[in-house]
């Protein structure tokens, strides 16, 4: 940053670069059924191929609690993703095995709204929770570069151990390329 | 008889196919994957091993290395992790094929990564007493270690167990490690010439 900001700029051929590469951020959005797994999918669109440099990712920590009267979604803050990152074209694998999902991403663990210990303890019979923890505040995006080709699809095939279904989302931040 | 000198072109990072203000060079890019190695680490006896085969053409670029352990023990007893005193843990690289250690001396885990409480949830007794809160990467020393293709990387990490209550002494039974790394093509070998 102290390099350009001492530095003129060319506008000029900083515009013409522009105008061919610049960059992007590709969200990767799913849901994985309780006791199941989901293949999640994000498409590299015709506009041109994508050098992803970092990904970030946040995901919920949610379970079921069974008591006297009903059964609670609760947050147990614990981790029940894993998954396997492969690249649509040729179904590249990028993990030799499934991950968990807070070893790769950051800032992980979300506090979420489909929870009912997010706002009050609940105790039913044996059945108790108490309110879940802020979520982890640190964000260090992880890098991962790869180069995604135009038209391909990112595919993100995860399982849930959680006996609740569970939201993710992940950002692949990176160069769009244009014209290649 | 001298030895014949074989000419190697140099092998390139992830990170020189990327010039940030300047063009992509995409003879480069296009050619380098990452690859995570991942192990569950079962730890027994204070020792566990990592090992991973590197695929035949590629050389593995290790950029970083991640380490979570499970964050309560058992019934009888809180394992210190649950109150957030460190593991005292030590890892040491190794390049099987030449059984060349990459350092002196086993080196304190956490002094090269943020060692945190964290990762899956198994249930491997009653009650899911491996529970892992889920926690976020924080940082890791960059590595650059370079595993030439047909190697085997092995990472091995001894621990020193931690007293417990006065009862007994435990050490993490269980902990997830990765590997955070490229594959780079070897582009001496003609498979990566055509025909």
């Amino acid at each position: 940053m102290i390099r350009v900001l001492a530095k003129k700029i060319n506008s000029g051929a900083t515009f013409a670069m522009q105008n061919s590469q610049y960059s992007d951020k590709i969200l990767l959005s799913d849901t994985v059924p309780a006791l199941s797994s989901h293949l999640g999918k994000a498409s590299v669109s015709n506009l041109g191929d994508f050098l992803c440099q970092h990904v970030t990712g946040h995901f919920e920590t949610l379970d079921l609690l069974t008591g006297t009267s009903t059964t609670h979604t609760v947050d147990d803050e614990i981790n029940h993703l894993r998954g396997q990152l492969m690249d649509g074209a040729g179904n590249r694998k990028l993990f030799n095995d499934y991950i968990p999902l807070d070893l790769i991403l950051s800032p992980g663990r979300m506090r979420s709204v489909n929870a009912v210990n997010t706002y009050a303890v609940v105790n039913d019979g044996a059945a108790q929770a108490a309110i879940a923890n802020a979520a982890p505040s640190l964000f260090y995006p992880f890098e991962f570069e790869y180069l995604f080709s135009r038209n391909t699809d990112i595919l993100f095939d995860v399982k849930n151990d959680s006996r609740n279904a569970i939201n993710y989302e992940i950002v692949f931040h990176g160069i769009r390329v244009l014209g290649r | 008889m001298t030895m014949r000198t074989v000419h190697r072109p140099p092998i390139r990072t992830p990170h020189e196919g990327v010039r940030i203000g300047g063009e992509i060079d995409w003879k480069i890019a296009r050619k380098i994957a990452p690859y995570f190695i991942y192990q569950r680490i079962i730890f027994n006896a204070f020792r566990g091993f990592l090992t991973q085969k590197i695929d035949y053409g590629f050389n593995y670029f290790l950029r970083r290395i991640w380490v979570a352990y499970e964050s309560s023990w058992s019934t009888t007893g809180t394992w210190p992790a649950n109150k957030a005193i460190l593991p005292n843990l030590f890892v040491e690289f190794f390049d099987k094929g030449n059984f060349k250690a990459r350092q002196a001396s086993p080196i304190p885990l956490d002094l090269i990564t943020a060692t945190r409480r964290g990762s899956i949830r198994v249930e491997t007794q009653q009650n899911g007493q491996y529970n892992m809160t889920a926690n976020a990467p924080k940082y890791s020393k960059f590595l650059n270690f370079l595993y030439v293709n047909g190697d085997v990387i092995d990472v091995e990490i001894t621990g020193q167990s931690l007293t417990n209550q006065g009862v007994t002494a435990y050490q993490p039974s269980m902990i997830d490690v990765m590997l955070e790394g490229y594959y780079i093509p070897d582009e001496t070998l003609k498979m990566w010439k055509g025909a």
